[in-house]
């Protein structure tokens, strides 16, 4: 008799659908300690819940308030950059005044020396024109009161024209210190003001400063990515200043001089 | 329900009262008693957690019976990859003697059952003693439904060859 494939099915359903057998006694054991390590899991799922979300709060919050503060400092170093780019003209500024103050009493000494050569040279000048109206004199013999009295308004006149030399001299010494100051004066009235003005101005006086200055740094290392990124720099920071620290993060990124690229580059 | 306020006296009477069955049907899917002990006590535990699911559709003991077979798979996955083992293909349609299968008891055939290889014993087990179609066992096995099929032809060949030689030791004790 061939046994078919139904017939074994049944054969072992028969026998074993209902087979009971008592397993050992330490299963239930196993079973009641299982159930109460899960219970206590259950009682410690939900404060373990509650941990992981108030954890992944404080880190998102000290993440985001590290976000802020960095871009606030960041702002804050741009700002000290821009103290630092504004002192540092206005320290030039002062320097140049100094020189200038310097070089003004230093003019005055000369316009002193200038002063006093004038004497001098209208010393020498009389002693020659004396001379010259000595001989005149002698020459003419004339009476030496009329020569005298002429000679005096003839050596004043040449010390007004050597004094006026001196003076445009000086003048043009003048001019030539002052030129070079005057820029100076007008970056520190122009560092001076964002100072004094709303932050966006600071803001947008720092991205012209840094604009200005910083092209070269970048077209030094790459161009398209450079621009791409001063490009959204640009526009990113006019609007809003949150988006100035993300692009400072490019910047970061791209460039690393800044301070608050060390921070991104932290981040990243 | 007791046993849904989670009290331990009452879950130990509801274990009392199903453990030997539900032990019974565990021992199918395992190699042995240790194994069948983990699972049933993993199945057990399942039952006292899902107890507040059971709606009172069908029978209770239908319901903890899914829940002991889903566990025993669930073992066999952690512990046994979803290997198919090639096993030598026996003769299909090799006569057996109906009258000597008679002789064979519950214990013997559950002998038969354990030797076979975990993914054959899980198929057998689930198509011809649990009772479930091809089409659910491959969604359960998660295999295809050929696999579930071809592995339950080959556990029957296996089974089938085994009882043959025990047809072959019989007769040489009867003779």
């Amino acid at each position: 008799m061939n046994m078919q494939d139904k017939e074994i099915d049944e054969l072992f359903s028969g026998q074993l659908a209902n087979f009971e057998m008592q397993p050992s006694p330490s299963v239930w054991n196993k079973v009641a300690a299982g159930l109460d390590n899960k219970r206590s899991k259950k009682h410690i799922g939900p404060l373990l819940a509650i941990a992981a979300s108030v954890l992944a709060l404080l880190t998102a919050g000290v993440l985001f308030l590290n976000k802020k503060t960095d871009t606030g400092k960041a702002g804050q170093h741009n700002n000290i950059a821009v103290i630092r780019k504004g002192t540092e003209p206005t320290t030039m500024a002062q320097n140049n005044e100094q020189a200038v103050k310097q070089s003004a009493p230093a003019i005055q000494q000369h316009m002193a020396t200038a002063v006093s050569s004038a004497p001098v040279i209208a010393k020498a000048a009389s002693p020659t024109k004396s001379g010259l109206i000595k001989q005149p004199k002698s020459v003419v013999s004339s009476p030496s009161a009329t020569p005298q009295v002429t000679t005096q308004p003839v050596s004043v006149d040449e010390q007004e024209q050597q004094q006026q030399v001196l003076a445009a001299s000086v003048v043009q010494r003048k001019t030539d210190v002052s030129k070079p100051v005057v820029p100076d004066i007008t970056l520190n009235t122009a560092a001076a003001q964002p100072e004094q003005t709303d932050n966006t101005s600071v803001v947008s006086t720092t991205t012209q400063v840094s604009n200005t200055i910083k092209p070269k740094k970048r077209g030094i290392r790459s161009f398209g990515d450079m621009v791409n990124a001063v490009v959204a720099k640009v526009d990113k920071r006019t609007n809003k200043v949150i988006e100035f620290s993300n692009t400072d993060d490019d910047e970061s990124t791209i460039t690393g001089l800044n301070l608050g690229i060390v921070k991104i580059k932290k981040e990243k | 329900m007791r046993c849904r306020s989670g009290e331990r006296k009452a879950q130990e009477m509801l274990y009392k009262q199903f453990a030997s069955k539900m032990f019974g049907a565990c021992l199918r899917y395992a190699v042995d008693k240790t194994e069948a002990e983990d699972m049933l006590q993993n199945g057990f535990i399942k039952v006292f957690q899902k107890i507040n699911d059971y709606r009172g559709e069908g029978s209770f003991e239908g319901w903890i019976r899914r829940i002991m077979v889903h566990s025993s798979i669930e073992y066999y996955r952690k512990h046994h990859k979803m290997m198919v083992v090639e096993l030598e293909e026996s003769g299909h349609d090799t006569p057996v003697n109906a009258v000597a299968t008679q002789n064979l008891d519950s214990k013997y055939l559950l002998q038969l059952i354990q030797q076979l290889s975990p993914g054959y014993r899980m198929i057998f087990n689930l198509y011809a003693i649990e009772g479930y179609s091809h089409k659910e066992i491959a969604e359960i096995v998660g295999i295809t439904e050929g696999a579930s099929k071809s592995q339950l032809s080959r556990a029957r060949a296996i089974l089938k060859e085994k009882i043959i030689k025990l047809e072959g030791a019989n007769y040489e004790y009867a003779g």
